[in-house]
C-alpha cells in the first residue's frame, strides 16, 4: 500500500529559496497547517493532485456501482453528493488530515487516526474498520492522489508565509 | 477567450530589480483589495448568487456569503503574475490558456462561462488605481536609494 503521508521538507526549502530565510518551528507549524487546510479544501472540491508542484486534476469519477452504493447511505456526509468524487463517504478521511510530528526541522502531515465504524459496507472495506491512513492509501492505489501541494498552492503557502512572517509583514500598510 | 491581463507605466528609469519589485507589490496590493471585496477602482464587488451560495462547493471552500473575495480554492489569484517587465512598462496578469485566466474572464467580464458578459455581474479586479501606483512607484524609488 502506498504510505499517504508527506513530509513538508522540499515545501519549506523552496520558501527559504524564495524568501532567502530561514523558517523558525513556529514558523514551519502554522505554514504547514495552512498547507494542510489548502490540500483538505482542494480535495473536497473534487480535486487531486499526483505529484508535488505538479497541476490539479479532477480526480477520477465514482463508478457506477458505488455510486449506488452511496445513494440514500445513512454515512453519506453532508460534504458531499451521490456523485460527487471528493474523496469523501463519511468525510473522516479527510477531517483526520493533520501535521503529524514536527521535529528538527522536520513536519510531516497526513491522515491519522481510527475510524468510526459506518452502518453500510463497500467491497474494499467490508468487515472490517481500516485506520484513515489505510483508507487514504487505497484511494491512492485507486487513482486519486490527493496528499499533495500544487504548484498554484505553494504560491499561497509562498504568499501565507511572507505575509504572517516574511518582507510583507513590514509593508501591510503599503499594500492595502 | 482573451488574455486577462493589464499594463502600467512606470519610470524610465526603473531597473530591472526595480521593475520587478513593483510588479510584486502591485499583485500583493491587487490580493489584498480583492480579499477586501473591492474592485480596481474601489467599488465593493456586486454578492453571490442564490444558487452559489447554496452549491456544496460554497459550503466544502469554507465560504460566507458577505465575503465576496474571488477566491473557492484560490487558485485564481495565486495565478496571476508579473507576465513582463521592461523599460517604462510592466504587465501583470494570467497566463494564456489556462484555467485560471478563464475565470479571471468570467469575473472580469461577469460572463462566468456563459459567451457574453453582464456589466452588473462583473467583479472587475485586475487594475491599479493611479493613487496607489504613485504610492508604490515612490516605496521602491526610496528603498532602492537607502
Amino acid at each position: 500500500m502506498s504510505d499517504p503521508t508527506r513530509s513538508l521538507r522540499n515545501i519549506i526549502s523552496r520558501i527559504k529559496q524564495a524568501t532567502d530565510q530561514a523558517v523558525s518551528p513556529k514558523e514551519l507549524i502554522a505554514t504547514g497547517e495552512f498547507a494542510v487546510s489548502l490540500i483538505v479544501k482542494r480535495t473536497r472540491l473534487g480535486y487531486g493532485v499526483d505529484r508535488q508542484f505538479g497541476k490539479k486534476t479532477k480526480l477520477k469519477p465514482l463508478s457506477a456501482e458505488y455510486k449506488k452504493f452511496r445513494k440514500g447511505n445513512p454515512d453519506l456526509s453532508p460534504a458531499t453528493s451521490v456523485g460527487k468524487s471528493n474523496l469523501t463517504l463519511s468525510g473522516q478521511m479527510l477531517d483526520s488530515v493533520k501535521l503529524i510530528r514536527s521535529q528538527n526541522g522536520r513536519v510531516v502531515f497526513g491522515p491519522t487516526g481510527t475510524r468510526r465504524p459506518l452502518q453500510s459496507s463497500f467491497v474494499g472495506n467490508a468487515g472490517s474498520t481500516p485506520t484513515n491512513l489505510e483508507v487514504a492509501g487505497y484511494q491512492e492505489k485507486q487513482g486519486r492522489p490527493f496528499n499533495r501541494v500544487s504548484d498554484l498552492e505553494f504560491k499561497q503557502v509562498l504568499r501565507f508565509y511572507r505575509r504572517q512572517f516574511g518582507d510583507l509583514l513590514a509593508k501591510k500598510k503599503l499594500i492595502r | 477567450m482573451s488574455q486577462q491581463k493589464f499594463q502600467v507605466e512606470i519610470p524610465p528609469d526603473f531597473k530591472p530589480a526595480q521593475r520587478r519589485e513593483l510588479g510584486d507589490l502591485i499583485i500583493e496590493h491587487i490580493f489584498d483589495r480583492t480579499d477586501r471585496g473591492l474592485d480596481k477602482n474601489g467599488k465593493k464587488f456586486p454578492g453571490y448568487s442564490e444558487s452559489y451560495v447554496k452549491s456544496l462547493d460554497f459550503s466544502n471552500a469554507g465560504k460566507s456569503k458577505g465575503n465576496v473575495n474571488l477566491q473557492l480554492s484560490g487558485d485564481m489569484l495565486a495565478a496571476m503574475e508579473l507576465l513582463n517587465e521592461k523599460r517604462g512598462k510592466i504587465t501583470i496578469g494570467f497566463e494564456k490558456g489556462t484555467e485560471e485566466n478563464a475565470k479571471a474572464e468570467g469575473n472580469i467580464t461577469g460572463s462566468y462561462g456563459k459567451p457574453t458578459g453582464n456589466a452588473k455581474k462583473a467583479r472587475d479586479f485586475l487594475g491599479i488605481e493611479g493613487s496607489k501606483l504613485r504610492e508604490l512607484i515612490n516605496y521602491v524609488r526610496s528603498n532602492s536609494k537607502s
